[in-house]
């Protein structure tokens, strides 16, 4: 549509140009064709190709100046027909007051313009041979050219000027109501503050968690009405307070740690997710946060946690008495049995030991993701650990005919003395312990031949440990989910070998808890490399 | 022959552990709570006390504190045997002067008779005062136990490295 428009426009253009070509009369040199003809190809161009995006920036100036060519307009009207009492003036003032109202104003002028000029103008060569301009009559021409271009400025300022606020305001209206609609469909709390970190807005679900009417929040605070807590139970500072957070980075942030404290103290566990607000220049104006009251799923996850915690801490007893039973069977001087009964009870005596495995690993689990693994961090000589642990896991190599040896940055413990380097970490000794017996036991348990290699190196801010071995290797698709929860290699040995799937979960964890990480290279049939890293304390 | 106080309120592990020791010729008596316990542990004087936490009335915390502290048998030795296996417990335990902490389905019949052989054969008073003293150097990651229990005066059981 404005394609057919514009292509329009621009034909009308050409075609008044044109039409002041052949009324251009040498002899005629009247001062006012030489001023009006390059205003009215001025006005022209300018309707057509500038007035509507300026005036949509509200430019005024452009307003002013579509005034002033559509006085120039109307003057060359008045020339033309003879006066400002032809029958064509009024024409033309309805024809600019028609595009004016109807808001295609460039187009309406122009058609206007060229019918009124084309048909007044042959009809008045037709009448009369007098095409002068009757000077007598010159100030009421004057009076009655202005008085055109403010009847087109007016009408255009009345009823389109007026539009655009009008539509700002409706627009205002509209989408308040939207987001009052939004806000109020929201079923979680939703807040907003601004720079000044006071509340400007909090939809019905926020003040039903803190207690606090909107009317009495608004502009108060928001630490006054949203009184959170962190996990210690203490007031946040700006270091964990995600609005802080928010209102100086400008980027969103959320937390699942914090507590809130209603007005009438109650305590809700929050997860919490806060976002930066800015206006259309981009310029930071405050937050909006949204909450959602997860104290009944953290109750859940607790209430889980500790039966897990209480079933596995129970079964322990009958597990014991049932490994020991079988173990009296298998003890020729405690029990006759025969060679099947041994095998049986072999196998029921593995299943026995796994299952108490299973409620240890259970138990690690469900406290690692309760978050309630006490912080036990101290800071101790990683070397030593690694030594200690290896020296124990030795034996259980020597029970399979394999080789274990510690190599500490190349140093071999195999002859007597090794003064190993100090590589000291901040971290649960008995975890990083229960980490690296996992691995070791892990390289242990898929060698069949050759060796596992415990290798410490350390660089200038971390602190590796490698656990080399020759055993089956993994594939690289079974790598990517290692360290997943249940996840285990379907295989003929995994089943064989027994094991929990949450081993390598745990180390995991344990180890990212301490600021490491932990990995894993391994090519099939030729070993694997199971590593962790952990962050040294500078000294 | 060393004698044994077996302390365990479930019948079936008293009972396992009871056949077991029995049949490496150690003397044993038993008690199934903390107070027949403590009872027992005067009137038997026995070398070594396999100890259960979990009971009913006095816990085995309860009663390893009150034998440490009772002169005349503060020098039993003590394995704790117990389900509770977080560092917060053995911790407890090893702060009471403890010797061996053991966590119930995490160590077979066959580990446990290993480690009340070596605590039995480790010297008298080493085993107490520097437990006390030295929580931490008990405080080792694994309860296995090293093997070759056979040898006297072998390694003191907290010095893996001396293998």
């Amino acid at each position: 549509m404005t394609l057919v428009t514009s292509l329009f426009n621009i034909a009308v253009g050409v075609f008044v140009a044109v039409l002041f070509f052949f009324n251009f009369d040498i002899q005629n040199k009247n001062l006012l064709i030489y001023v009006l003809t390059p205003l009215v190809v001025l006005g022209l161009v300018y309707n057509l190709l500038l007035a509507r995006p300026l005036i949509r920036k509200r430019e005024f100036l452009a307003k002013y100046l579509q005034f002033f060519f559509v006085v120039a307009e109307a003057a060359v009207v008045v020339y033309f027909t003879g006066g400002t009492t032809s029958i064509w003036y009024p024409v033309f003032l309805i024809l600019i007051m028609a595009g004016s109202v109807l808001g295609f104003s460039a187009f309406f002028i122009n058609a206007g313009l060229v019918a009124v000029l084309y048909v007044g103008d042959i009809l008045a060569s037709l009448a009369t041979s007098e095409q002068q301009l009757n000077v007598s009559s010159f100030p009421s021409t004057i009076a009655a050219v202005i008085f055109a271009g403010l009847i087109a400025y007016t009408t255009e300022k009345y009823i389109h000027s007026e539009k655009p606020e009008q539509k700002v305001t409706a627009d205002l209206e509209s989408s308040k109501m939207t987001e009052r609609l939004m806000l109020g469909s929201i079923a979680d709390p939703v807040v907003g503050i601004n720079s000044d970190r006071k509340i400007i807005l909090m939809n019905e679900p926020a003040q039903e968690l803190t207690g606090w009417d909107m009317h009495d929040a608004l502009n108060l605070d928001y630490d006054q009405v949203f009184k959170l807590r962190d996990q210690n139970d203490k007031e946040l500072n700006e270091a964990n307070d995600p609005f802080s957070y928010v209102l100086e980075n400008h980027r969103p942030v959320s937390s699942d740690k914090l507590t809130l404290l209603s007005r009438d103290k109650k305590r809700s566990a929050l997860f919490i997710s806060v976002g930066p607000t800015s206006d259309n220049e981009g310029q930071p104006t405050g937050a909006i946060a949204i909450l959602r009251d997860i104290s009944e799923q953290k109750a859940l996850a607790r209430e889980r946690n500790e039966f897990i915690s209480t079933a596995s801490h129970e079964m322990r007893t009958p597990v014991a008495a049932i490994e020991g039973y079988i173990s009296m069977a298998q003890n020729p001087n405690l029990a006759q049995i025969d060679e099947r009964a041994k095998g049986f009870l072999d196998k029921a005596h593995g299943s026995a030991i796994h299952l108490g495995k299973l409620f240890q690993d259970l138990l690690s689990v469900s406290k690692i993701e309760d978050k309630n693994i006490k912080d036990r961090r101290a800071v101790f000589n990683i070397s030593d650990l690694v030594l200690k642990v290896s020296a124990e896991m030795k034996i259980l190599a020597q029970q399979k005919g394999i080789q274990l040896f510690t190599h500490i940055s190349g140093a071999d413990i195999k002859s007597e003395k090794v003064i190993a380097p100090t590589y000291l970490v901040n971290a649960d000794e008995s975890r990083i312990a229960e980490v690296l017996t996992n691995l070791i036991d892990n390289a242990i348990k898929y060698t069949d031949e050759g060796n596992v290699d415990v290798e410490i190196e350390a660089d200038q801010s971390f602190v590796t440990i490698k656990i080399h071995d020759t055993g089956v290797g993994i594939s690289e698709q079974d790598q990517k989910h290692l360290f997943e929860k249940f996840y285990r290699v379907d295989s003929e040995l995994t089943r064989e070998k027994g094991g929990t799937g949450l081993g390598l979960y745990i180390a995991r964890n344990l180890v990212e808890m301490y600021g490491g990480s932990v990995w894993v290279e391994s090519s099939p049939q030729k070993g694997s490399t199971f590593a962790f890293k952990l962050p040294l304390v500078k000294m | 022959m060393a004698k044994i106080l077996l302390v365990e309120d479930d019948i079936s592990l008293r009972d396992v552990y009871f056949a077991r020791l029995q049949a490496e010729g150690f003397e044993l008596a038993v008690a199934s709570n903390g107070e027949e316990a403590l009872a027992m542990a005067v009137k038997e004087r026995p070398d070594l006390i396999v100890l259960d936490i979990m009971m009913p009335r006095i816990s085995g915390f309860d009663v390893l504190d009150i034998v440490r502290t009772t002169p005349e048998i503060a020098h039993t030795k003590v394995i704790m045997m117990t389900a509770l296996g977080s560092p917060t417990d053995k911790e407890r335990g090893e702060k009471l002067g403890v010797d061996k902490y053991l966590v119930k389905s995490q160590v077979t019949l066959e580990d446990v008779v290993t480690t009340i052989k070596k605590v039995l054969e480790a010297p008298a008073g080493g085993s107490k005062e520097p437990v006390v003293g030295k929580p931490e150097q008990a405080n080792a990651p694994q309860q296995t136990p090293p093997p070759a229990p056979q040898q006297p005066q072998g390694p003191a059981p907290q010095n893996p490295q001396a293998q």
